[in-house]
């Protein structure tokens, strides 16, 4: 009697225990069917909770993260896109003027009845007009290549000292034209992870920069600092300086200093030596005192141990 | 679904658990000693249960729950198929041993109990049972007090025992036979005076007159709550006759009910336990979730839910119950195993030894109410954890209300008390426990003290030295208090005064109207109301007994009750009194007459004397009563009983002796009674030193008990300081840099200690021992002879210990503290 | 009443790098506090990811918080009773995921702490600490990394150093990351730069980009 009826109860426990798992797995995977649906959608409007402790809602949660990075994929490419294009245009802006004057040096030459020392002046002029054109043209290219990825550098651990002193000497021409002398702080020669022709192209920037913006007989000093993680590589020049309001300014594309307008430059330096040091898991910084000196520090990660 | 992360609480519990050591061991102390104290409790409990039960198992002699005299076999039968009657056990009285004068007064029989019977229902009441039950027909078994009585006080398997017997209790028929001892056993039956021989089915066959006058069929029923109802259908089913005896046994009568108020006082202490232990592991936890406000707060910035902050810490207390609870009830164990046993005999709850109960209800009862106890004392905790603000943990330094105006001007001891109050529900804790355990100490202590050895044995004893001759009620009584018995005693060492009194039989004059009531309370208590009794029956065997008493003594005995009695007119014997302590029997007596009865040295066949008539004149106390007959005890003079017999038997003699003589007097006491079985001697002395024992008991116990509630509200007091000194380590700080003199920080620690102190002084001195009080008139209800006593000296020394407890500790944590220089200890973070 | 924000409108995109910039008092704090989810507007609202913050209770903050938030902060709040990794992989554990470790590993490296995964915090620097901070804000790929004055407690060596860290998160994760300072220095890294004065946005100004 007593067993016939705990026989019974564990039938109908067990029965009642089937069914109610059957119902959980059903709902279960209607839940788990209806999340597939809306990431095959690409709605990230889910009717699940999705900040409850429980497994469905985290369920939900990645579903809707998927949704998300998927469309943050198209905004990227679009963006992207976006770039190529406003580079173009820039490209185009910045050709201009260099290929207008040109043509207008042409006209006047090719209308004739100019002096020999004008003739003279003008076809320097052409010179310098095409030499500045070429010298976009490199710069464009390095910069569009850069900033879509068709170059990819590559870090590797290399002597900082090396580096330096190749960037250096592809300033000391300009320099010693205007007698302003460059000296480093002695310092360890450590391996860096950097990409060497790009780096010295980068610091070979920021050393035109100074040498242009210095007044002739000045100086630049270079010093390096080791920290935990980077090891940091300072610029310092005496020169115009720039306004804290600017700081960041300058190292956009095509961006020109107020106080340098009168200089000649394109206002692409700082923007490719920042792209430059980003793409190698470094940066740039700029701290300034108007008229007094100007540091740029760069950062590049020191090798692993 | 529930999410699936544990694990990740559970390694967090771990971690917070190793670092903190401290908490932990106060944690696990307050777990344990809350597990001890419930085990201990409950351990008491179960075993004053369990000791009352076997108690009346073993008084009443037998597990049966009914009996049916003689029994038909057709009854017999039935019962068997009865099936609310688990089983049934028959037995009867053989014969009856014929007594030899060193038996005293007792009777024996031999009597024979069938293998259900003994096994089932005999052996379980008895214990030390040596042997086995007989087999052969000259076998038998004996209880010790039997063997005692046979003179027989080592006995040995296989020993022989001659005895002589009449079958059936027929006189003429008397019988020798030398049996085999078989066994024997320890029986706490009432009635040792008619102990039993146990003799072999085999023996018993022969007798078949016995069997069919004695047989009688023990019953056990199924349930044993339901004993009066099956009873009542057993009559119904068997149809009983009503002059066919049948009847539920004694120990079925008497339920729990008399334990009552102690289990109730015994419960009431669980829960001052339980109390006590909340408030100590609540405490230890707020304070330390108060103080890793920041770690919460952070977690929960992280992600970590409220529920799951909840079980952070519930975890954390069920971790410190798995180590605390085991060794809280191993303690409990043991002090089970060692002071309980002890505790039940020296309390004199039972008289037949102490059973100590190991039901695992006590252990898993105890680890339940403390596992409970701790997580309601986590539950407010795991609630603040759990409802920290991100936001403003971040911000959290330890100090709840700032209170920095000019502080270097204040007196240290308002700031003390601003510095006390300033987290009121932390004072109030500390308070309260500190409070509990003090009333707790308190009240163990006073109903010690009151419970004083010297008022109990007054009320009990009235004298010295009281010797009783034994033999007194038996066929032939010994009359060991001779001339020579008497003149030994009048020679005792520091004598100062010794009171005989004698003791008669007599037949009193019977009327329904005068004593009809009396006598059907006697039957209903001597037979049970077994037998049935004529109103001539009883006239007949209206039997009782004359006792003479001095009337001085008389007077002595007599103060306590209000009754005045006239004595000089008792002295003269023109009065007589009835000792009763239920005057409501004898509301219409005024005349009685006395018939003089002197037994022959046979036993039998008593020579009646005249009867004479004598005026009722009061009641005399129910200790002068002489229990065991029909009729109630007549008091007399002892001029006027003497007048009345030849030469009156001295029932006993009270004695008196000079302070100090009293070692003595025992010891020449015992030298003169020798081993005559037939003096029993009472004596306050020997009382005196059991009495002590329980009282030592009690204080050791209690006193243990309440001490360690001292113990938890002074650990609690010192968690609470320590913390409070450590949270304020840059409070203090920067109160001695703004120019506050160290000298002045200290008084102002002193004075929060002395705060603490004095506020619990005043709140056990009114509340406290108001409650007190309250206990002991509680406590007087069970222990009638206690008078309170108030222990001045143990409540003085604990005062002392928690002033001083209350003054050294903030002393010594500021001490440890300011060990760091102030620049140190300004500049360093939490 | 005390505004501690008033008429605050901010959307940040996906991979954004934003710093907003105030003198302490400014409300900038509040405002991270309510995007994280840790403090709610009394109006206005607060949209993380289609996430409604407002009228979310205790426990739905708290989930939002380890399922899309991760925390840098001035005083690095690391649990000091868990060692490095553990530290780092806490928010993961919280919500019973399983370790990615390759990417944890990616972390771990990149932000220097290798050989430190079974140190506890307390043997750590503040540079070190800041750095397991971020490597545990970043464990969980949240989609927002909150940093309050991340460089608050360090010195301008190691500083430069954490900075460095978060710039990397941001090229190289392109995780989205609010950064508040008040050194205009450090905020120059940021792809956009919004200035708080009295719980008001003052100026919005572009970073490098």
């Amino acid at each position: 009697m007593v067993l016939a009826m705990t026989i019974c109860l564990a039938a109908l426990c067990c029965v009642l225990s089937v069914f109610l798992s059957w119902r959980y797995i059903q709902k279960t995977y209607a839940a788990i069917d209806t999340i597939f649906d809306s990431i095959l959608a690409q709605k990230a409007g889910l009717s699940f909770e999705t900040e409850l402790d429980s497994r469905l809602s985290k369920l939900t949660h990645k579903a809707i993260k998927i949704v998300q990075m998927n469309s943050a994929d198209v905004v990227q490419l679009g963006q992207e896109k976006q770039t190529i294009q406003s580079l173009l245009s820039d490209m185009s802006h910045q050709m201009k003027t260099p290929l207008s004057s040109i043509s207008m040096y042409i006209d006047l030459l090719l209308e004739g009845n100019l002096s020999s020392g004008e003739q003279r002046e003008f076809f320097t002029r052409i010179k310098a007009g095409t030499e500045k054109l070429g010298w976009l043209m490199d710069s464009l290219i390095k910069m569009s290549r850069l900033e879509v990825g068709a170059i990819e550098l590559a870090p590797v651990p290399a002597g900082i000292k090396q580096t330096i002193s190749d960037s250096i000497s592809m300033v000391l021409a300009a320099a010693a034209k205007k007698n302003i002398s460059i000296q480093a702080e002695p310092f360890m020669d450590t391996p860096l992870l950097h990409d060497r022709k790009w780096t010295v192209e980068a610091m070979a920037n920021v050393l035109e920069n100074a040498v242009k913006y210095s007044e002739a007989n000045s100086k630049i000093c270079i010093s390096v600092e080791a920290l935990p993680l980077y090891t940091k590589i300072n610029f310092t020049d005496h020169g115009v300086g720039i306004a804290p309001e600017e700081w960041n300014s300058i190292f956009k594309r095509f961006y020109r200093g107020k106080n340098v307008k009168m200089t000649d430059g394109a206002g692409l330096g700082l923007y490719l030596a920042s792209l430059i040091l980003e793409k190698q898991g470094g940066y740039i910084l700029v701290d300034s005192e108007p008229n007094k000196d100007t540091t740029f520090s760069m950062f590049l990660q020191n090798c692993k141990k | 679904m529930k999410n699936n992360n544990t694990a990740v609480i559970h390694r967090l519990i771990r971690r917070n658990l190793k670092a903190n050591r401290k908490r932990n061991f106060f944690l696990v102390a307050a777990i344990a000693l809350t597990t001890l104290l419930l085990g201990s409790i409950f351990s008491i409990g179960f075993s004053i249960l369990d000791s009352v039960k076997m108690e009346q198992l073993r008084l009443s002699g037998t597990t049966a729950h009914a009996a049916v005299g003689r029994p038909t076999a057709s009854q017999l039968e039935q019962l068997k198929q009865l099936p609310y009657v688990k089983s049934v056990g028959t037995g009867y009285q053989v014969a009856d041993i014929r007594n030899t004068p060193e038996m005293g007064g007792a009777y024996l029989f031999l009597h024979f109990f069938d293998k259900t019977d003994w096994e089932q229902f005999r052996a379980p009441a008895n214990t030390d049972i040596m042997g086995d039950y007989p087999q052969a027909e000259d076998e038998i078994m004996a209880s010790r007090g039997a063997l005692d009585l046979l003179g027989i006080h080592e006995p040995v398997v296989g020993m022989e025992i001659p005895l002589s017997y009449c079958p059936g209790g027929e006189e003429n028929d008397l019988q020798n036979k030398t049996f085999r001892l078989s066994g024997w056993f320890t029986s706490y039956s009432l009635m040792t005076q008619t102990d039993s021989l146990l003799v072999s089915e085999a023996f018993a066959e022969k007798f078949e007159a016995s069997r069919e006058k004695y047989l009688a069929a023990d019953i056990l029923f199924v349930e044993e709550k339901q004993v009066s109802e099956y009873f009542e259908r057993l009559k119904l089913d068997l149809d009983i006759p009503a002059d066919q005896a049948a009847a539920v046994s004694q120990s079925n009568e008497r339920g729990e009910e008399a334990q009552v108020p102690m289990l109730l006082a015994l419960g009431a202490v669980a829960v001052f336990f339980i109390l006590t232990g909340y408030l100590l592991i609540y405490n230890v936890l707020y304070i330390s979730v108060s103080r890793d406000v920041r770690f919460y707060g952070l977690l929960k910035t992280l992600g970590t839910t409220p529920k799951q902050l909840k079980r952070l810490v519930v975890g954390q207390i069920l971790r410190l119950c798995m180590i605390g609870i085991p060794i809280g009830a191993s303690a409990a164990f043991l002090f089970s195993v060692i002071a309980i046993p002890a505790a039940i005999g020296a309390w004199k709850f039972v008289s037949t030894g102490a059973v100590l109960s190991f039901s695992p209800i006590i252990y898993f009862g105890a680890a339940a109410f403390a596992l409970c106890t701790s997580l309601l004392g986590a539950f407010l905790p795991a609630k603040k954890a759990a409802e920290v603000s991100p936001v403003e943990a971040q911000k959290f330094t330890g100090i709840s209300r700032p209170h920095l105006h000019r502080p270097a001007h204040g007196k240290p001891y308002k700031m003390a008390l601003r510095n006390i109050f300033r987290n009121r529900k932390r004072a109030a804790v500390v308070l309260l426990s500190l409070f509990l355990g003090i009333t707790a100490f308190t009240a163990v202590t006073t109903l010690a003290y009151s419970m004083g050895v010297d008022q109990y044995i007054d009320s009990l004893y009235q004298n010295d030295f009281v010797l009783y001759d034994q033999s007194l009620f038996s066929d032939q009584p010994a009359q060991p208090f001779d001339d020579s018995f008497m003149e030994q005693i009048a020679a005792l060492p520091g004598l100062e005064s010794c009171h005989t009194l004698l003791q008669e039989y007599m037949q009193l004059g019977y009327s329904p109207e005068e004593f009809g009531e009396y006598a059907e309370s006697r039957l209903e208590k001597l037979y049970e109301g077994k037998e049935a009794f004529t109103e001539e029956d009883i006239r007949k065997s209206f039997i009782g007994f004359l006792v003479g008493i001095d009337g001085m003594e008389l007077t002595e005995l007599q103060s306590a009750a209000d009754q005045k009695i006239d004595i000089s007119a008792f002295d003269r014997g023109e009065i007589a009194l009835i000792a009763t302590d239920n005057p409501a029997y004898f509301p219409r007596v005024s005349q009685l007459h006395v018939t003089p009865m002197e037994l022959s040295t046979d036993g039998e066949n008593p020579s009646h004397g005249t009867e004479v008539q004598i005026p009722f004149g009061g009641f005399a106390p129910q200790s002068l009563e002489s229990d065991g007959s029909l009729a109630p005890t007549i008091v007399v003079s002892k001029s006027f009983l003497s007048s009345l017999y030849h030469s009156p038997a001295i029932r006993e003699i009270r004695i008196d002796v000079a302070d100090g003589y009293e070692k003595q007097a025992l010891e020449a006491l015992k030298q003169i009674s020798g081993n005559n079985s037939a003096i029993r001697r009472v004596s306050k002395i020997e009382a005196v030193s059991v009495m002590s024992g329980a009282r030592t008991v009690m204080l050791v116990l209690g006193g243990g008990a309440a001490l360690l509630l001292a113990f938890v509200g002074i650990l609690n007091f010192i968690n609470v300081m320590s913390m409070d000194i450590t949270v304020r380590k840059m409070e203090l700080a920067i109160l001695e840099s703004i120019g506050m003199e160290k000298r002045k920080v200290r008084r102002m620690l002193l004075f929060e200690g002395l705060g603490y102190a004095v506020m619990t002084l005043l709140l056990s001195a009114t509340l406290g021992n108001g409650a007190v009080y309250g206990i002991f008139t509680l406590f007087k209800l069970q222990v009638d002879y206690a008078t309170f006593t108030y222990p001045i000296l143990p409540v003085g020394l604990v005062f002392l210990m928690i002033f001083t407890v209350c003054l050294i500790v903030p002393e010594i944590i500021y001490r440890s503290i300011a060990k760091a220089t102030l620049i140190e200890r300004l500049r360093e973070k939490e | 009443m005390v505004r501690a924000l008033d008429g605050v409108n901010l959307t940040v995109e996906t991979g954004e790098f934003v710093a907003v910039v105030g003198q302490s008092g400014s409300g900038k704090s509040t405002l991270l506090h309510m995007l994280g989810g840790l403090d709610q507007p009394t109006s206005g609202y607060v949209v993380v990811e289609g996430h409604e913050l407002n009228g979310m209770s205790d426990e739905q903050l708290t989930i939002f918080r380890r399922r899309n938030i991760g925390f840098v902060f001035q005083n690095y709040n690391l649990v000091p009773i868990l060692n490095v990794y553990e530290n780092i992989v806490l928010p993961i554990e919280l919500d019973g995921n399983t370790i990615d470790t390759d990417f944890v590993s990616e972390i771990v490296n990149t932000l220097g702490l290798d050989g430190k995964r079974g140190n506890f915090p307390n043997e750590l620097s503040g540079g070190q600490q800041q750095r397991v901070a971020i490597a545990r804000a970043l464990a969980t790929k949240p989609s927002i990394l909150l940093a309050d004055e991340p460089t608050g407690n360090l010195d301008s060596k190691t500083s430069q150093d954490v900075l460095g860290v978060l710039k990397l998160t941001s090229t190289q994760f392109h995780q989205t990351i609010i950064m508040i300072t008040h050194n205009e220095q450090i905020a120059q890294l940021a792809d956009r730069i919004i200035h708080i004065e009295d719980g008001k946005m003052i100026r919005e100004g572009c970073g490098r980009r």
